[in-house]
């Protein structure tokens, strides 16, 4: 099980999700590599015992590449002697060059990508990594496969250093060591899936890729936002949608948590026997309609969700500024930890110029969701961008009427007993929470009808199903696949 | 965090070394054990594995046994996971039907398959939610398409 930035080291969906799937899988033995910013984090899971093995992989904070891994002296030193100039040349250059093309062409062919990666893979096995990326005619190539461009070629040489180190870094994923599994399944069709695709080109093992979010769809949303110039933000669009193409080229199936998702997957041409959507699934006996303790005075809306730039927590303070204009004695609470300092300031920054201290309130993460959906009379979920949350089936479950934004799989999981907006229209999403809570018929036939939906559509036994038999599935194929009849 | 190798794994390290007879034993046993576990699908697979490998070492007769009982083994997969996962229900007969060919249970390998197709025409299609889908253009320099 690959992934990034998510399970075992930080809290949040996928991680759940990744989680849930293996725990409950007690008989599938699991390894898993976790590709994250840097080696200082801890694991925030006590992982299942069914995981065999983890491989972390840092992309940043560390001095020699793998170091936490200890290799011992003398294999570095070797791998430094082995590393010359004509080795670089000759062994190195002509993969990487493929490599940049299929970066800058944003993967115009995702069969030579996954050749390159797994050659540059292969190079590393018996070469240094920092001393291949010291060489100069690395450097000269890629000047001048930029230099080709108009685009680039007008570039400051700071810009076209930083780009460099970067993508340097992102190739770290190269250098560590992939387990030896029957088949690999990765999170997201992202840099976690390339010791899939390199498992794949080298000894035919099944990749199965899952997609929540859609990877590429989020890392178009960050390079607007956080990338100044346009020959970077290109450079970076190119070359996460070339990562993607090759992680769809090289699963032998994926399958999306939304039928949403399947959109976009046939945008890039994928043919659609390869697509199976594996809705998200939740223990509905754990989340179900229940008898809480309530506060009959006030109307509560809550938020299940860290705060975080993606979940819309600000739009979802002035669209409370709305709400309250209509239910006086509403009060909105969100559940989830703060992920983003920054983020969280400006949230209640907004909270104080709204005069909403009293009854915007971050309460911090919860160990009984459960009891806090039951205690709601409206679920609200503001995110920009979504897979198949789990605040939203989990609220279906419990009975609850849910107001959420139309991104992702929301639509699909609340069709017929939910709300949905458009997403980054706080006035809309104030008008929909309000008139929800002052129809408590409404909210009640809905409710009932959400938990039919999500015993129905997304339990955990029906998922637990369908990836077992995803995996036995794609075993099974290559073993009688490799035979003929 | 290293654990005793299981059958699986034994089997699989050994058919990649050529060492049929050895993997199919351990195929066998994993088999055994996961039936015993009610894990049917990982059960039939392990047959299947066991059978390919009497297949690999010339014993076709034995293969031909093995074959079956995958076969038997996923259409048991097949029956179990009809009300949680219809889908995984009929992948299920359609792998039996594959088994079964390789026995040549002709007949047995018609009515699985059968199963499966008129179970797939009842399978609910799923929903196409195509509006409102950004599309994206790849900048490419002048000369790509």
């Amino acid at each position: 099980m690959t992934s990034e930035g998510t399970y075992p080291y930080f809290r949040g969906g996928v991680s759940t999700w990744t989680h849930n799937l293996i725990k409950k899988l007690p008989d599938i033995e699991f390894y898993i590599v976790s590709i994250v910013p840097s080696p200082f984090f801890r694991i925030s899971y006590d992982l299942p015992r069914n995981v065999r093995g983890l491989v972390t992989i840092p992309l940043w904070g560390e001095e020699q590449p793998g170091e936490h891994f200890s290799p011992s002296c003398l294999s570095v030193l070797r791998r430094v002697i082995r590393t010359g100039t004509s080795e670089v040349e000759e062994e190195f250059i002509p993969s990487f060059k493929d490599f940049l093309e299929e970066v800058l062409s944003g993967g115009k062919n995702p069969r030579r990508m996954g050749e390159a990666l797994t050659a540059m893979r292969k190079f590393f096995e018996d070469h240094e990594y920092k001393k291949t990326f010291k060489s100069e005619a690395l450097w000269k190539l890629y000047i001048s496969k930029l230099g080709e461009d108009k685009l680039y070629s007008n570039m400051e040489v700071s810009e076209l250093i930083d780009l460099a180190r970067v993508l340097q870094h992102f190739l770290r994923v190269l250098i560590f060591p992939f387990p030896e599994g029957d088949v690999y399944h990765s999170s997201a069709a992202a840099l976690c899936g390339v010791p899939a695709i390199v498992s794949k080109v080298k000894e035919d093992i099944p990749y199965l890729l899952t997609e929540h979010g859609l990877y590429f769809r989020e890392r178009i949303l960050d390079t607007v936002r956080l990338v100044k110039s346009l020959p970077a933000k290109i450079f970076w669009l190119n070359l996460f949608r070339a990562i993607v193409l090759a992680n769809y080229n090289y699963a032998d199936k994926i399958s999306p948590v939304c039928s949403f998702n399947v959109n976009w997957e046939r945008e890039f041409g994928i043919k659609e026997g390869k697509i199976e959507v594996i809705y998200n699934g939740i223990d509905v006996n754990r989340f179900r309609p229940l008898n809480v303790r309530r506060d009959e005075d006030v109307k509560r809306i809550i938020l299940m969700a860290r705060v975080d730039k993606l979940k819309g927590i600000i739009d979802m303070v002035e669209a409370f500024s709305y709400v309250k204009e209509e239910v006086r004695n509403a009060v909105c609470q969100v559940f989830g930890p703060i992920v983003d300092k920054e983020y969280y300031a400006a949230c209640m920054r907004k909270v104080k110029e709204l005069g909403l201290e009293d009854s915007f309130l971050f309460m911090g993460p919860t160990n009984q969701p459960e009891v806090e959906y039951n205690r709601a009379d409206v679920v609200a979920l503001p995110s920009i961008s979504e897979g198949f949350p789990y605040a939203v089936v989990e609220a279906m479950a419990c009975g609850r009427l849910v107001v959420a934004t139309d991104v992702g799989g929301v639509r699909e999981a609340l069709e017929g007993c939910g709300i949905v907006v458009p997403p980054r229209q706080p006035r809309e999403l104030g008008k929909a929470i309000s008139e929800a809570l002052l129809d408590e018929e409404m909210r009640k036939e809905l409710g009932m009808k959400a938990r039919e939906k999500a015993v129905r559509l997304y339990s955990e036994e029906r998922f637990l199903a369908d990836y077992l038999r995803s995996y036995v599935e794609l075993l099974s194929e290559k073993k009688i696949g490799g035979m003929s009849k | 965090m290293e654990a005793e190798e299981s059958h699986w794994s034994m089997g699989t390290k050994l058919e990649k070394e050529e060492k049929y007879q050895e993997a199919l034993e351990h195929y066998l046993k994993e088999a055994e054990i996961q039936k015993q576990r009610n894990n049917i699908a990982m059960a039939a697979l392990s047959l299947l594995s066991a059978a390919k490998c009497a297949l690999k070492a010339g014993d076709n007769k034995a293969a031909m046994t093995l074959f079956d009982l995958a076969g038997d083994s996923y259409v048991k997969y097949a029956e179990s996971t009809s009300s949680v996962s219809p889908r995984s229900s009929i992948w299920g007969y359609k792998m039996a039907s594959k088994c079964y060919m390789w026995a040549n249970k002709f007949e047995k390998a018609e009515k699985a398959l059968e199963t499966a197709n008129s179970m797939e025409e009842k399978l609910e299609p799923s929903e196409d939610l195509g509006a409102g889908v950004p599309l994206f253009r790849p900048y490419r320099k002048k000369g790509g398409k």
